[in-house]
């Protein structure tokens, strides 16, 4: 990394973490000169001549604690009321209900002793990182997949989205979610920086963090998505 | 979540007072009272204006701030921001270190307000802290002291002590509540 | 179909005989708001007279109302409503659990299901939003509710919700209970499910329930109803003296405090002080573990789990180590009742067995009776259970009603040394029906009858039975004079009402309570002082009548009524006054349909005057006064005190009502609800009142209408 120009760095800094911009370089990055606009996905051209898009940073993510949660799943319906208009456990863009009885994992003939309320009663959330290089956002075949101008998180233009699946299938973790009853794609949005479910949550076990804490928390080793161990 | 209790949210207060205010909010938020020998202590230029401390808080417009004084002379004081004057009382009481008027007048005020007859463990528990030792003493004194002769006992069957004052309650509905505390309502989820 | 609010218009029909599935539309039965009501309704229509709860003819139905799945505080039950197998003449009542069943039926797309007929063999109905299916279950019969859940989640995947019966249900066990998820029990129709040959429930649902009014409306509401919320049975005091409260009261289920822990989380959480403001520690109030099971219980507690949408946690979750030793896992989930009747059962207490220490034994022994009900699938009959084997065992009945050979067999030397795994032999014989003594879980009417049972047992006080039906109190005059008295007498089982408990048991001063009763009912002479009763008054006859209907309400909304209503919160700027027009004023903002809180009482009312009616129409006679809502003597007797001498009833510190009292107090509530004042069953007038013209004639065809 020191061998980054100080101007340079100071620039991707800004609207791009280093890793991102070390990925990027690792491919060939045409030039800074690219103006990155704030707010959107990018796109910019590689040396080779591939394009590429480059996201903005994230201004924080969504951290969930299993330790403290209870499973009320409060947070579902504060987060489709509020961004929907109804409530809903399938397109909640955290999502506590599938996880609840046997885990991440699922059901197995050793359920007692694995996770979940019909087991050891962890109960683990699963929350957008907003990825860097975000998955469902690359993979969306009509650019439906934003930056949202304030927060950076990774946001649907329903207007663009036609429901197709492609980010949810992208997701390592599958977490953009296609609505049945409007064939949209729904993800987090944090909620223009003050995510309703962080606010719903009865014991504190959401919490919306700045990037890099919640990168530092989402990213560790011993990680499940979007929640802390 | 101090600093929510008390919806009746004070200016902000100027001049000489300010620091001394501040003093007693940010003990409140530790949950203590202030007494006056310490503000006067820690305020040595203030203390000796005109009136004192006492007057400089009176009049400082800060409309949290309560004043409770003791009998022998000593004045504390609390933010009512941070804790509730039912609260402070209970610490004032402990502050005085009159034990056993501590306990008799916690008794007389549970067997009056809800009403029920106090458990005697409840004084070993925080904001009281007594040691059994202690509160067994206070028990034999109060059953001695003329003034505390209303503080009767009365036990469940599960044979739970508790107190309670004569003055609010008679011994058969002091012995029912302890009961309905002790054993019915566990029995009746 | 039109988008519909709140409910999602659509009731399952399945009848198991036939292996028909239809639909049925909810909002033809709107005025019967949901759950409890619309089910009273179906009932009344469809299921005879002289129909008994195990007939292919009975129906159970599993009912959510226009605010499950909304996301409002505590509103995750279902209501389920069947006839009662415990019951002398079968009568109809309902049971409820919590969890997270209702919230995803209704994600399912299905405000109820109606269940009627049965299956030639074993079956499990499986239902993903529309696409309904019975499914073979053979290869789960004789299974535990545990792993029968898992077996249907492995079928439908590991989002789904199950509702199931234990081998109890299977075998006809009166006393049986239907389950969902960790800990989420329904007693009394377990058998019913049995008696179908249907095994479990599994739901999963993608859609969503619609909010018809304004979004930002909604959260105001949701943020109002979230600052008078108070810990579980809506405590408003917490337990012990805090920095921002001015009251508290050490048997208050608002137990936090500084440096009391979910000591088995890793790390421990402490539950902490809990300032009411605090939106983020509601969740935290209520660590019912060291409530129900004692401090001990603080050391095993994982975390405090509960219901769907229910910010305030009463389930219990532990990890006991030493449950492994007796063949268990070692986690296990209650509370309440959950956790007391497997302590009834060992009426002469869990002492100290196996080596361990009385504390950690009465966890451990509490945790296998808990365990095994749950799996088994056994009812208690609201504790019951336990005091009827007492009576049993002590008065030297139970060695004669059971071969000699059969009594030999039961480990009495373990409930006489206070060993728990008693229970282990105890809770076996019961679910697979073994033996004589499996009887016990007839429910005590039908037991009382078999083995001879003589009215010292009617009338011990010790033994707790309400009625001749053979319930037991729950929350009557002990805990509530008249109120709870008379609101005991219109039930078909034990009570289950905590409307008037949400209140009376609110824990704050008495004089600040009845100034909020005379705000609600009238007058302050509405409430009295705890075991400080005056005589019956029309306020207090209000104050049941209402408890009533609120508790249909809530069975019909579906909200908790351990919860709601919410008379009373725990803010002092409020002057500790909640909302008594929060139901109204969600199902409006739900639903588009403009209720105001007079009218959704009206609505309840309607409810429950039908709920009436089928009950006289079952039992088939005219005067519901003397033949229905009569108590056990006991109740009515004076109490001795400890000199030998009757305490007169009104006095300071007893509880006994007075005969006379109790039934100007019926008359008083029959007037409140304008049934007829002699026999208290609905009259003509009444039912016209409410629509239930079909009713009054009905009733009026068979000669049981008042003139």
């Amino acid at each position: 990394m020191s061998d980054l120009p100080e101007k340079r760095e100071g620039f991707f800094e800004k609207d791009q973490s280093r890793r991102d911009f070390l990925k990027l370089t690792g491919t060939g990055l045409a030039g800074a000169f690219v103006a990155l606009t704030l707010g959107c996905a990018t796109t910019v051209r590689t040396r080779e001549g591939n394009e590429l898009r480059v996201w903005k940073t994230p201004e924080g993510a969504i951290v969930h604690d299993p330790n403290r949660c209870v499973g009320c799943r409060r947070c579902e319906v504060a987060c489709t009321v509020r961004n929907d208009g109804k409530a809903s456990a399938h397109i909640a863009r955290i999502k506590v209900a599938r996880n609840l009885n046997y885990g991440v994992a699922g059901v197995s003939a050793a359920y007692a002793k694995a996770d979940g309320q019909l087991g050891n009663f962890r109960i683990v959330a699963e929350t957008c990182r907003q990825c860097e290089k975000p998955a469902c956002g690359i993979a969306c075949p009509t650019g439906a997949l934003t930056t949202d101008k304030k927060t950076g998180a990774r946001v649907v233009n329903t207007k663009v989205c036609v429901g197709c699946g492609a980010c949810h299938d992208a997701c390592p973790w599958h977490l953009p979610t296609i609505d049945a009853e409007t064939r949209k794609a729904t993800k987090c949005l944090v909620c223009n920086g003050d995510p309703s479910c962080a606010k719903a949550c009865p014991t504190g076990a959401i919490r919306y963090l700045p990037y890099a804490e919640a990168e530092r928390l989402l990213w560790g080793a011993e990680v499940v998505s979007g929640a802390t161990v | 979540m101090s600093g929510q209790t008390g919806p009746g949210a004070h200016s902000d207060v100027e001049g000489p007072a300010a620091p001394i205010v501040s003093a007693i909010r940010r003990a409140s938020a530790e949950i203590r009272l202030v007494r006056l020998s310490a503000l006067r202590e820690a305020f040595p230029a203030e203390a000796v204006c005109e009136g004192g401390l006492e007057k400089l808080l009176a009049e400082s417009g800060a409309a949290d701030i309560r004043r409770m004084a003791g009998e022998r002379g000593e004045v504390y004081y609390f933010s009512a921001e941070s804790m509730t004057e039912a609260y402070a009382l209970h610490l004032f009481r402990v502050e005085e270190h009159d034990l056993i008027k501590l306990v008799a007048e916690t008794v007389r005020d549970e067997s009056r307000l809800y009403p029920r007859p106090t458990d005697l463990r409840v004084f070993s528990e925080p904001p009281f802290s007594l040691s059994l030792t202690q509160v067994n003493e206070i028990m034999a004194r109060m059953a001695t002291q003329p003034d505390t002769v209303d503080i009767k006992t009365c036990s469940a069957s599960n044979g739970a002590v508790y107190l309670y004052s004569d003055r609010y309650l008679v011994p058969l509905y002091a012995e029912r509540l302890a009961e309905w505390i002790e054993v019915g309502q566990k029995e009746n989820p | 179909m039109a988008i519909t609010y709140g409910y999602t218009g659509k009731i399952l029909r399945v009848d198991l005989s036939t292996g028909k599935i239809w639909t049925d539309d909810t909002l033809k039965y709107k005025d019967f708001i949901g759950g409890e009501g619309m089910a009273m309704k179906i009932m009344w229509d469809e299921v005879a007279p002289g129909t008994k709860p195990y007939d292919p003819s009975n129906k159970i139905i599993f009912g959510t109302g226009p605010l499950c799945g909304t996301g409002v505080p505590c509103s995750g039950r279902t209501n389920i409503t069947s006839l009662l197998p415990s019951s002398p003449f079968y009568g109809i009542s309902s049971s409820h659990m919590g969890g997270y069943f209702a919230t995803e039926l209704k994600y399912a797309g299905w405000d109820m299901i109606v269940i009627e007929g049965k299956a030639s063999y074993p079956v499990w109905l499986r239902i993903e939003d529309d696409k309904v299916k019975i499914e073979d279950a053979r290869w789960m019969w004789g299974k535990g509710i545990f792993d029968t859940q898992a077996m249907v989640a492995s079928f439908m995947g590991k989002d789904a919700q199950v509702a199931a019966i234990g081998q109890a249900g299977e075998n006809l066990v009166n006393l049986s209970v239907i389950r969902t998820g960790s800990s989420h029990s329904a007693g009394g129709h377990g058998g019913v499910m049995g008696s179908k040959n249907l095994k479990a429930i599994g739901v999963k649902g993608t859609g969503s329930v619609k909010i018809a009014g304004d979004r930002s409306a909604w959260a105001e509401l949701d943020k109002l109803m979230m600052s008078i919320i108070g810990a579980n049975n809506q405590m408003v005091v917490p337990s012990t003296p805090q920095p921002w409260a001015e009251y508290s009261d050490k048997t208050s289920r608002w137990t936090a405090r500084k440096g009391l822990f979910w000591g088995a989380a890793n790390p421990p959480v402490e539950t902490g002080e809990c300032d009411p403001h605090d939106m983020q520690s509601v969740g935290f109030r209520t660590m019912k573990a060291v409530f129900d099971l004692g401090p001990q219980a603080e050391k095993y507690t994982v975390r405090m789990g509960g219901c769907a949408h229910c910010p305030i946690r009463c389930h219990s979750q532990l990890k006991v180590p030493q449950l492994s030793k007796y063949g268990f896992d070692e986690h296990v989930s209650n509370t309440c009742m959950g956790w007391f009747s497997p302590r009834g059962v060992m009426f002469k207490g869990i002492k100290a067995f196996d080596g361990m220490n009385a504390d950690d034994s009465a966890v451990v022994g509490t945790a296998i009776g808990a365990k095994l009900a749950d799996d088994y699938g056994v009812w208690c009959n609201y504790g019951q259970i336990g005091r009827d084997l007492q009576y049993a065992y002590e008065s030297g009945i139970l060695k004669k009603v059971l071969p000699a050979s059969e009594y030999a067999s039961i480990p009495w030397d373990k409930l006489e040394k206070g060993d728990a795994t008693f229970l282990v032999d105890f809770y076996e014989r019961v679910a697979f029906k073994k033996g004589e003594f499996s009887h016990i879980a007839d429910g005590t009417y039908w037991l009382a009858e078999r083995w001879g049972f003589g009215e010292d047992f009617w009338n011990g006080k010790v033994y707790k039975v309400w009625s001749r039906q053979g319930f037991p109190v729950h929350h009557s005059n002990e805990a509530g004079g008249q109120v709870g008295a008379l609101i005991s007498c219109f039930s078909n089982r034990d009570a289950q009402n905590h409307s008037h408990m949400n209140f009376i048991g609110s824990k704050l001063p008495i004089a600040l309570q009845k100034e909020i009763a005379g705000e609600i009912f009238g007058s302050p002479d509405a409430l009295d002082a705890p075991a400080d009763y005056k005589p019956m008054n029309e306020y207090k006859a209000r104050f049941v009548k209402w408890s009533l209907c609120r508790t249909m309400l809530h069975n019909s909304l579906t909200l908790c009524n351990w919860m709601w209503p919410m008379s009373v919160s725990p803010l002092k700027e409020r002057k500790y006054r909640g909302d008594t027009a929060l139901e109204a004023k969600f199902y409006s903002l739900a639903t588009g349909i403009q209720m105001s809180e007079k009218e959704l009482d009206e609505a309840a009312a309607r409810c429950f005057t039908l709920f009436r009616a089928i009950t006289q129409r079952q039992m088939g006679i005219k005067d519901l006064r003397t033949a229905h809502d009569q108590t056990t003597e006991w109740v009515v007797h004076r109490e001795k005190g400890k000199d030998g001498k009757e305490i007169p009833q009104f006095t300071p510190g007893t509880i006994a009502m007075e005969e006379k009292d109790m039934e100007l107090g019926r008359t008083l509530v029959y007037r409140e609800f304008g049934w007829d004042e002699t026999t208290g069953a609905p009259t003509r007038a009444c039912l016209e009142k409410y629509g239930l013209v079909d009713v009054a004639n009905d009733l009026a065809a068979r000669g049981l209408i008042p003139v």
